[in-house]
C-alpha cells in the first residue's frame, strides 16, 4: 500500500512451437507489463504482422455477416477457446467463406430490391410535383433555354447551393426530404449551366433522372411507377422475413468464429511486437515479483520445448519501470485524489493514504458542522450506489461532523458545549492551529520525501533538496528559530548566523550535488540561479505555511454563513429559507471547500515529496479478461 | 455561481495542469540544448519523460496527450461544454481519417499511416474499426453512422466520379467546422462568449484562410470556394467568403477579423502571415483568459490552447534539433516569446 508493487524485469526466452500458448497463457494471467527489449540483431518475425491483418480482414468480413443479418455480438462464446492463430486459420478462412456466400445470395437480391425502391420512391416524387403538367416526360430532358437539373443532396446543403449561386440567377425548389438527404429540382439560365452544375457538384449533388422507361405524361408515369412500387415493397418484405430465419440458421456458427478470430487477432497483434532470432522468441517486460514462480509453472505445463526465465530486479534508476499500485479496497475511491495530479514512479511512495487522510481532515476542517456533515454524508452515501465517488463526500461528511463536535456546532447554531474551538468566539486561536496544523502537514510531506530519498539511495536528495534535510533544517530555522527569537530563548545574532549558514548551503546545494554524484561541480554556472533559488524557497516555506490560515478562515467563514441563514429562518416562510440557504451551503461551500483541500494537497503538501511522473502497470491481456 | 459549481472539479485539475506547463527556464534550455540528445536529456526532467524515452514517436506521443487530456478534462464539466470539447479534440479524428484516406488512395503503406496516427485501434471498437479499415469503402463502412461517416458519404459520389481525395477531405473539414459552430451555439452565458473568443475567433480566420487559400493557391472557382467554407464562423460569415470567392483583397478582409497584415507582401506572403499571426492571437486569447474568472470552460480551453501550442511548438524543436538547426534559426521557427 505504502509502494508500487516490487516488479521484476522479466525476459522469456521461448521457442517458436510454443510461442502460441505460452502467450495466451500470459495474456490470461494479466501479469505481464510488456516492455521495449534491449536486443540486439533481434527484430519481430513478420509474419504475425502479416497473420494480424489476416484475421483483421477476416474480422471484418465477419463482422460484415453479423451486421447484415443483426446478430447480437455481446458475450461471444470466447472462455473455453485456446487461440492458435497458425492452427485455426484453415478453418476459419473457409468457414468464413460458407458463411459469405450462403448469405451473399440473399444480400446481393436484398440490396438490389432496396435500390431500386429507391428509385422509384425517388420516381414517385418527382412525378408528383410534375403531374400538373401537360407535356410529357421526355420533353423535361431537352429543354432549349433552361439548364434544370433534379436529384439529392445534404439536407444541410440545400442553403449553401443558394449561398454559392450568388453570381447567377437560379430557381431552386426544395422538393422532399428523406433522413439527411433532400430532393431538389434547380434551373438557370443555359448559358450559365456550368456554374450551377460546380456549385451542386461542390455541395455533393447526386443527380436522380427519371427511369428511362418513364415516359408519357406525368399522370399516367405516375401510375406506372406506383404500381411497380407495390410489387418491389411485397419483394423486399419476403426478402427480410427470409433474412431472419439465416440469421437463426446461421447466428451460433457465425459468433463462434468471430470469437475464434478476435482470440486469433489479440494474440497476434501481442505476439508481432515480440524480438524473434534463430526460432526463439524474447518476451520481455514487468510483472510482479510475488507471481514469477506461479507464472513460470503455469507457462511450463504449456510449453513443450525448453523455456528459459529470467527474472531480474529493475537496475537503479531506470526510468521505463511502469508502477503497480495496489491499494486495499476501502481506499480505492481515494485513489483519484493522487490519479489526478499523476501515477506515482515505481520509486516513489504511494500517497494515497496520506493523501485520503490529508484531504478529509482539511475538508473537516474548514467544514466542521455537525448538521451540515451529517446531511453530506447521507448525501455520499446516496451517491455511493452510482459512483465511489460517493464515499470520499461521506468520508468528508464523517470529518465534518467531527469537526462540528469538537466546535460545537449543528446547522450553524451554537447547539452545545465545545469540545475544542468556537470558530466565530476563538479566531485567532483557530487561525493559529490551522496554520500548527499547515505545519505539521507540511513535515509530513518532508518526512515522506527523506524515506522516498532513503529508499532509493538518492543522497543528494536526502541531504540537499528543498524538502530534504537541508531543506528541513532551514524551514525549522526560519519558524522554529524565529519563534524563539521571538520568545527570547536565543540571541538574535545566534539566530541570524544559523540561518545565514543554512541559507549559504542552500544557495550552493546545486554545486554539492554534483560533487555527491561524483560530477565536477560548476560553481559559476549556479551562482546566480542558485541565489534566486534561494530566495524563492524561503518565500516558499513561509506562504506555503500561511496558506493553511485558509483552513482556520473558512471554518469562521462557514459558521457565519451558517448562523446568518438560521437568523433569517425565522417567519412564515423560515422553513425555505432554512432549506434554500442549507442546500446552498452544502451543495456550493461544500464544493468550494472541497476545491481548496484539493488544492492545499496539490500545492503545498504533493510538491514536497510527489512527483506523479511513474507509468501506469498495463498488463498484456485479452479484452474483457478479469484482472489476475 | 452554477458555472462555479459545474467547473468545481475541473478548475483544480486545470491548475495542476497548468503550473506543468513548461516554462521560460525549460524552453531556453530547450532552445539551446546542443543536439537532438540534449533536447532529450532537458525533456527527460519535465512531465515530458515519456517523450523524452522515446523521441522517435514523439509527434504523436506528444498529440495523445492533447487529446487524451481534452478528453479526460471533458469528463468533468457541464454536458454541452462536455459535449464542445469532446468534438474540438474530434480535430484529431479528422487528421487521422484524412491520413486513412490518402494512404488508402494512394495505395501507400497501411502500417505507417496507422503509425502517425494520434489514436489507437485499442482506443475502441469503433475506433479500432476504422483504424483497420483497407479500403476506402470499408472505412466509409466503419464510420457509418458517425458525422465523419456521413461526411464521408455525401462526398463519396463526387470522390467515384473524379476520384480526387480532396472532396473527401473537404467533407471532413467542413464537418468539423460545422459541428463546432453548433456546439458554441449550443452554450450560453460566459461559457458562451469563452467559446466565441477562444475558438469562435480562430474560426473565423481559419475560415477566411481557407477561402483564400482555396481562391489563390488552389484556383477553384468562386462558387466552389463558397461551397467549401463555413458560412457562419463567428466573424465575417458567408458575405466574407463570398467577398473573397469573388476577388476581395485578402488585406481587408484580415484586418476585419483584427488582423493588420503588411501592405507590401504577395499575397502568398500574406497568407503566410496570417497562418502565423491567427496562431499567435490564440495563444494570447489563452494567455488573457487565466487573468479573468477562475470558472468556466473559457479556463479548460485557455488550457487546452496553451497545451496544444506547447506541444506544437515541441515537435517543431525535436525536428529541427534533428536536423541540427542552430538555436537561433530555431527561434525563427517555433512561434514561442521566452522571455
Amino acid at each position: 500500500m505504502w509502494v508500487p508493487e516490487r516488479l521484476v524485469e522479466l525476459s522469456l526466452f521461448v521457442s517458436e512451437r510454443d510461442l502460441e500458448p505460452v502467450t495466451a497463457t500470459i495474456m490470461r494471467e494479466r501479469v505481464l507489463h510488456v516492455g521495449a527489449q534491449e536486443t540486439e540483431r533481434w527484430s519481430p518475425a513478420p509474419k504475425w504482422a502479416e497473420l494480424a491483418e489476416t484475421y483483421r480482414a477476416l474480422e471484418a468480413r465477419l463482422e460484415s455477416v453479423r451486421e447484415t443479418l443483426e446478430v447480437n455480438d455481446t458475450d461471444l462464446p470466447s472462455g473455453d477457446l485456446q487461440p492458435r492463430p497458425e492452427g485455426d486459420r484453415p478453418d476459419v478462412e473457409s468457414e468464413a467463406l460458407r458463411l459469405e456466400t450462403r448469405v451473399g445470395g440473399w444480400q446481393d437480391e436484398r440490396d438490389a430490391a432496396l435500390g431500386e425502391l429507391r428509385d422509384l420512391e425517388a420516381a414517385e416524387t418527382q412525378l408528383e410535383l410534375l403531374s400538373a403538367l401537360d407535356a410529357p416526360v421526355e420533353q423535361l430532358r431537352s429543354l432549349r433555354h433552361h439548364h434544370l437539373t433534379i436529384g439529392s443532396l445534404p439536407a444541410e446543403n440545400v442553403d449553401r447551393v443558394a449561398a454559392a449561386l450568388f453570381q447567377v440567377a437560379f430557381v431552386l425548389i426544395p422538393l422532399d426530404r428523406s433522413g439527411d438527404r433532400a430532393l431538389v429540382a434547380v434551373a438557370t439560365a443555359r448559358e450559365d449551366g456550368h456554374v450551377l452544375d460546380r456549385a451542386l457538384a461542390s455541395a455533393f449533388f447526386e443527380p436522380v433522372p427519371l427511369p428511362h422507361q418513364v415516359r408519357g405524361p406525368p399522370d399516367e408515369a405516375l401510375e406506372t411507377v406506383r404500381a411497380e412500387l407495390r410489387e418491389v415493397r411485397e419483394r423486399t418484405g419476403e426478402l427480410a422475413a427470409k433474412g431472419r430465419e439465416l440469421s437463426d440458421e446461421v447466428g451460433p456458427t457465425l459468433r463462434a468464429t468471430l470469437a475464434r478470430v478476435r482470440l486469433d487477432l489479440e494474440l497476434c497483434e501481442a505476439m508481432r511486437h515480440f524480438p524473434y532470432r534463430d526460432d526463439v522468441y524474447v518476451i520481455g517486460g514487468w510483472m510482479p515479483a510475488r507471481r514469477v514462480d506461479e507464472l513460470e509453472a503455469r507457462l511450463r505445463d504449456v510449453a513443450e520445448d525448453q523455456l528459459v526465465v529470467e527474472a531480474l530486479p529493475p537496475a537503479a534508476g531506470r526510468p521505463s519501470v511502469p508502477s503497480l499500485v495496489r491499494n486495499p479496497r476501502w481506499l480505492k475511491p481515494f485513489e483519484p485524489l493522487v490519479s489526478t495530479f499523476g501515477v506515482a514512479g515505481y520509486d516513489e511512495l504511494n500517497p494515497t493514504l496520506v493523501a485520503a487522510v490529508a484531504f478529509l481532515f482539511m475538508y473537516g476542517m474548514m467544514f466542521g458542522d455537525l448538521g451540515h456533515g451529517l446531511l453530506l454524508t447521507l448525501l455520499g452515501l446516496a451517491l455511493r450506489r452510482a459512483t465511489s465517488f460517493g464515499t470520499v463526500v461521506a468520508a468528508a461528511g464523517v470529518t465534518s461532523m467531527a469537526f462540528g463536535a469538537l466546535y460545537g456546532v449543528a446547522f450553524g447554531a451554537e447547539a452545545f458545549h465545545a469540545l475544542w474551538l468556537q470558530p466565530l468566539h476563538d479566531i485567532f486561536p483557530l487561525l493559529i492551529a490551522a496554520v500548527v496544523a499547515g505545519v505539521v502537514i507540511l513535515n509530513v510531506g518532508f518526512a515522506l520525501n527523506l524515506v522516498s530519498a532513503w529508499r532509493t539511495r538518492d543522497t543528494a536528495r536526502f541531504w540537499l533538496d528543498k524538502s530534504g534535510m537541508l531543506g528541513v533544517a532551514l524551514y525549522w530555522a526560519l519558524l522554529g528559530g524565529g519563534l524563539a527569537v521571538f520568545a527570547g530563548r536565543i540571541p538574535t545574532g545566534a539566530w541570524l548566523a544559523v540561518v545565514a549558514l543554512l541559507a549559504v548551503a542552500m544557495w550552493f546545494r546545486e554545486p554539492l550535488a554534483e560533487r555527491i554524484e561524483g560530477a565536477k561541480p560548476n560553481v559559476g554556472a549556479h551562482a546566480v540561479t542558485g541565489f534566486f533559488e534561494l530566495f524563492e524557497a524561503i518565500i516558499a516555506y513561509l506562504s506555503n505555511t500561511l496558506s493553511f490560515v485558509r483552513l482556520g478562515a473558512f471554518a469562521v467563514a462557514h459558521e457565519g454563513l451558517s448562523q446568518m441563514v438560521l437568523q433569517y429562518s425565522g417567519g412564515q416562510m423560515g422553513w425555505l429559507v432554512f432549506l434554500l440557504g442549507t442546500t446552498l451551503i452544502v451543495g456550493f461551500e461544500g464544493l468550494i471547500v472541497g476545491i481548496q483541500a484539493l488544492r492545499l494537497s496539490y500545492y503545498e503538501f504533493f510538491g514536497r515529496f510527489f512527483q506523479g511522473r511513474g507509468t501506469p502497470f498495463r498488463p498484456l491481456s485479452f479484452a474483457g479478461g478479469s484482472d489476475a | 455561481m452554477l458555472s462555479a459549481v459545474g467547473y468545481a472539479s475541473v478548475q483544480a485539475q486545470v491548475r495542476a495542469r497548468r503550473s506543468r506547463l513548461l516554462d521560460d527556464d525549460d524552453w531556453h534550455r530547450l532552445f539551446d540544448a546542443h543536439g537532438l540528445e540534449r533536447a532529450r536529456d532537458v525533456l527527460a526532467g519535465t512531465r515530458y519523460t515519456g517523450v523524452a524515452a522515446d523521441v522517435t514517436h514523439a509527434e504523436r506521443t506528444l498529440r495523445r496527450r492533447v487529446h487524451r487530456e481534452t478528453v479526460s478534462l471533458a469528463d468533468d464539466v457541464p454536458p454541452r461544454a462536455r459535449d464542445l470539447l469532446r468534438w474540438h479534440a474530434s480535430r484529431y479524428d479528422v487528421q487521422d481519417i484524412k491520413l486513412l484516406v490518402r494512404a488508402l488512395h494512394y495505395d501507400r503503406s497501411l502500417e505507417q499511416a496507422r503509425a502517425a496516427m494520434t489514436v489507437h485501434a485499442q482506443d475502441g471498437p469503433d475506433v479500432a474499426a476504422w483504424t483497420r479499415a483497407r479500403s476506402l469503402r470499408a472505412l466509409l463502412e466503419a464510420l457509418d453512422g458517425s458525422p465523419y461517416g456521413r461526411a464521408l458519404a455525401n462526398a463519396w459520389e463526387r470522390y467515384q466520379a473524379e476520384h480526387r481525395p480532396f472532396y473527401l477531405e473537404v467533407a471532413l473539414d467542413l464537418a468539423f467546422g460545422r459541428g463546432l459552430v453548433k456546439r458554441i451555439d449550443a452554450l450560453g452565458g460566459g461559457d458562451a462568449r469563452d467559446a466565441e473568443d477562444l475558438l469562435g475567433r480562430w474560426l473565423a480566420r481559419t475560415n477566411l484562410l481557407a477561402a483564400v487559400r482555396y481562391r489563390a493557391l488552389a484556383g477553384i472557382r468562386p462558387e466552389e470556394v463558397v461551397n467549401f467554407c463555413l458560412h457562419r464562423d463567428f466573424g465575417g460569415g458567408l458575405a466574407m467568403v463570398q467577398r473573397v470567392a469573388a476577388g476581395a483583397p485578402l488585406r481587408d478582409e484580415a484586418a476585419a477579423l483584427g488582423v493588420e497584415l503588411p501592405s507590401e507582401a504577395s499575397e502568398r506572403d500574406a497568407i503566410l502571415e496570417l497562418e502565423r499571426r491567427t496562431e499567435m492571437l490564440r495563444r494570447d486569447a489563452a494567455r488573457a483568459r487565466f487573468a479573468r474568472v477562475p470558472f468556466g470552460l473559457g479556463l479548460v480551453l485557455a488550457y487546452l490552447i496553451l497545451l496544444e501550442a506547447e506541444v506544437q511548438d515541441l515537435i517543431r524543436l525535436l525536428e529541427a534539433k534533428a536536423q541540427d538547426l542552430s538555436a537561433d534559426d530555431l527561434r525563427s521557427h517555433v512561434p514561442r516569446e521566452v522571455t
